[in-house]
């Protein structure tokens, strides 16, 4: 079975108390698409503070967490300084650890709110590194760079997706930037493409999302 | 006299940091590590430690809770609270649930606690 995000919309009900000069059938579509539209605002809304509560997540579980071990046993440090110069050089080694897991967490942390490396060198080696992550494949067959709003929509949509022994393939193809891959698209993927004019289609397991190209 | 401790706080960093101060604190001895208000209580009333340093922010029976239930059932253990918060962000309960005191975890050390257990006495 394949359906399409955007491609079949159901006829609200107070459609046909729309202007009545106009053909119903356009009242419907107009009315359904206005539904369809503010229903997509507030999915992205919903999507935006559920990034934020991730984040702030991960700031507190992870880095602010090792900050604190950091700040306890220097705490500890000022003690030994007076007591017990062994202990303290053990202590320091121990807190050069510490600093290194609260970077680690820094970094998997800005990674999951914009790799540095999509930024830096685009698509095609962002997409490389999230799927050796998960265990899939990245076949990107374009190393032409894109506007961020389209890299960044085709990246996100494609890490939302795989799962382990997973393709991502992404090509473009004409006027547009097609990836293909399998999993279960959520509204956000769907609301990500559609905020670019672009469009989700599932067909037998199989996830194709298309952006169009300003060229 | 040696100060018997459990400490409460689901994670680890912290739990581990608390170790290693202990350890290396004359006067203290770790006796439990919980890593919920649950488990915190249920320590308490096996081990009877002289002070719980509990977080407050746990899932299920979070610390503030936890202290409460200690303060009520084992007034001879005194309760630290600790989190991240500044003390202006302290939940109001923080102060009518029994505990003894409450720390920023940053400023957590051998010399705070003490402090604290004296004003007790």
């Amino acid at each position: 079975m394949a359906c399409a995000y955007g491609g079949s919309i159901p006829i609200a009900r107070e459609a046909g108390t729309l202007d009545e000069k106009r053909p119903i059938a356009d009242n419907c579509r107009a009315m359904n698409e206005i539904e369809e539209l503010r229903a997509s605002r507030a999915r992205v809304l919903e999507a935006a503070d559920a990034e934020r509560r991730r984040t702030e997540r991960g700031l507190h579980d992870g880095v602010q967490q090792h900050l604190v071990a950091l700040a306890v046993n220097l705490q500890l440090a000022r003690q030994l300084a007076d007591s017990d110069l062994d202990a303290l050089r053990a202590l320091l080694e121990e807190l050069s650890n510490d600093v290194h897991e609260a970077l680690e967490s820094v970094r998997t942390l800005a990674r999951q709110v914009y790799p540095p490396v999509l930024l830096d060198r685009g698509l095609a080696d962002a997409l490389r590194s999230a799927a050796a992550e998960v265990g899939a494949q990245a076949e990107v067959t374009t190393t032409e760079r894109f506007p961020p709003e389209v890299e960044a929509a085709v990246y996100f949509c494609c890490v939302e997706l795989p799962r382990p022994g997973a393709t991502i393939s992404v090509r473009v193809e004409a006027d547009a930037l097609v990836f293909e891959t399998s999993g279960e698209p959520t509204a956000a993927v769907a609301d990500r493409l559609g905020a670019l004019g672009g469009a989700l289609e599932l067909s037998e397991g199989r996830v194709t999302g298309r952006v169009t190209l300003a060229r | 006299m040696m100060v018997r401790v459990v400490v409460a706080d689901d994670q680890a960093p912290f739990r581990k940091a608390v170790r290693t101060l202990l350890a290396a604190s004359a006067g203290f001895e770790l006796v439990g590590e919980a890593t919920s208000g649950e488990q915190a209580v249920a320590l308490t009333s096996e081990l009877h430690p002289d002070l719980v340093l509990m977080d407050i922010n746990m899932d299920g029976l979070g610390g503030i809770a936890a202290a409460r239930a200690i303060a009520a059932t084992h007034p001879g253990t005194a309760t630290i609270l600790v989190s991240t918060y500044r003390e202006d962000e302290l939940p109001g309960e923080a102060q009518t649930c029994g505990a003894t005191g409450y720390l920023h975890k940053a400023e957590l050390g051998a010399r705070a606690i003490s402090r604290i257990l004296r004003g007790r006495e």
